[in-house]
């Protein structure tokens, strides 16, 4: 029982490992507050305007005929003339401004290229992605991984609970540096 | 050598499981918010009195507003984390304090003693959806300290898993089902940056 419980634990963590080190990257990354940054590439392309009842409908189905993936947020609509419609489109590694110019059809683009880092940060959190048959499966690894990582926690509290002559240093670890910091985060949020 | 990696894994992975635990089961809860109760915000206005507000006849400018805030936030007993400051043009301050599980938001008069207070209070999936995204170091000792505790953890996830594969290749005499999954796991994850790289 013992050994398949360390080879699940091996594996597990083996699976999860390249999402671990590119997870605390982009962690340590957030707490120090290191934001990318990028260049921008401007670009046009002329499109049959699609038929849509609203703007959000009207950018993601010009989206669509770009054959562009990402989001559309609904605060970054605007209609700076009235025959222009302009939105942004976010993914990781990728941020665009568009504007539309419904007479015509003529779309500008602005493509602002954010990098390595920015695709790691925007990796942290991300379970889906418009158009991106790819993102549903990163976010089925993330859940595996959340998983591989809750279950070698315990695994890894049962392996030392297992050492007789570890538990007593265990203990002080566990209950100074986890036990601490539940209390910490209970201060926190109460 | 082994023995060495072994036992700093085995104590930094006791003292940080908590943090490490918390990290992965609010990702989870993150990933499901509708599975779990609290992932809305409750939301109350009232109007306090304050006697530091009452009482301050000196100009509040942009240099000493943050000073002020945090005396109006100890005497109201506002915990959170100064996070926003807007001053209107008729003079009305807005300070906004965060901390994981609710948001407070002060409108000040100066010299007015009455003052309006929201509290933005979130349930379960809420604050640990906040606790889990909750970062930096500003703010006072306890948010400097839970700073820390961050990069603790974030470096955690880095070393875990790098003595966890020496580990394996030092423990495990047959290492394909290994290689295999590393190697898969790992050629995912930097294929995945690579493609949103190279993407159009």
């Amino acid at each position: 029982m013992k050994k398949l419980l360390l080879d699940i634990h091996i594996y597990a963590s083996l699976l999860c490992a390249a999402y671990l080190v590119m997870y605390g990257v982009s962690a340590i990354c957030f707490n120090h507050k290191v934001r990318a940054s990028g260049e921008d590439i401007q670009w046009e392309q002329t499109i049959t305007v699609p038929v849509a009842e609203t703007d959000q409908a009207l950018a993601e189905a010009v989206r669509d005929r770009l054959d562009l993936i990402g989001r559309v947020p609904f605060w970054q609509l605007s209609h700076p003339q009235p025959d222009q419609l302009q939105f942004r489109l976010d993914r990781p590694g990728k941020t665009y401004r568009l504007i539309l110019h419904q007479s015509t059809g003529v779309v500008q683009v602005t493509e602002t290229r954010t990098g390595v880092l920015s695709v790691i940060l925007s990796l942290h959190g991300l379970t889906g992605i418009p158009n991106s048959a790819w993102a549903n499966t990163w976010g089925l690894y993330s859940e595996i991984s959340i998983w591989a990582v809750i279950f070698t926690v315990i695994s890894g509290i049962y392996f030392w609970w297992g050492r007789a002559g570890e538990r007593r240093a265990g203990w002080w670890l566990l209950g100074l540096g986890s036990g601490g910091s539940v209390l910490f985060m209970l201060y926190l949020v109460g | 050598m082994y023995r060495l990696i072994r036992t700093i894994h085995l104590f930094t992975g006791l003292g940080l499981a908590a943090l490490i635990f918390m990290y992965a089961f609010s990702g989870f809860v993150i990933l499901h918010h509708d599975w779990f109760p609290g992932s809305d915000s409750e939301k109350t206005t009232s109007v306090v009195t304050s006697v530091v507000a009452g009482q301050t006849t000196t100009p509040v400018t942009q240099d000493n507003a943050d000073v002020w805030a945090r005396e109006l936030a100890r005497e109201l007993g506002l915990h959170g984390r100064l996070s926003k400051r807007h001053r209107s043009e008729d003079g009305l301050w807005t300070f906004d304090f965060g901390r994981p599980g609710s948001y407070e938001k002060l409108n000040v008069r100066p010299g007015d003693e009455q003052v309006t207070l929201t509290v933005e209070a979130g349930g379960f999936a809420r604050i640990l959806d906040r606790l889990h995204h909750f970062h930096g170091f500003s703010g006072g000792l306890r948010f400097l300290m839970w700073g820390i505790l961050v990069d603790l953890a974030s470096l955690a996830m880095i070393m875990f898993p790098l003595s966890g594969i020496y580990m394996w290749y030092v423990l495990k005499k047959d290492r394909r089902l290994g290689w295999l999954v590393l190697g898969g796991s790992t050629a995912y994850v930097v294929g995945s940056i690579t493609f949103l790289l190279m993407l159009k």
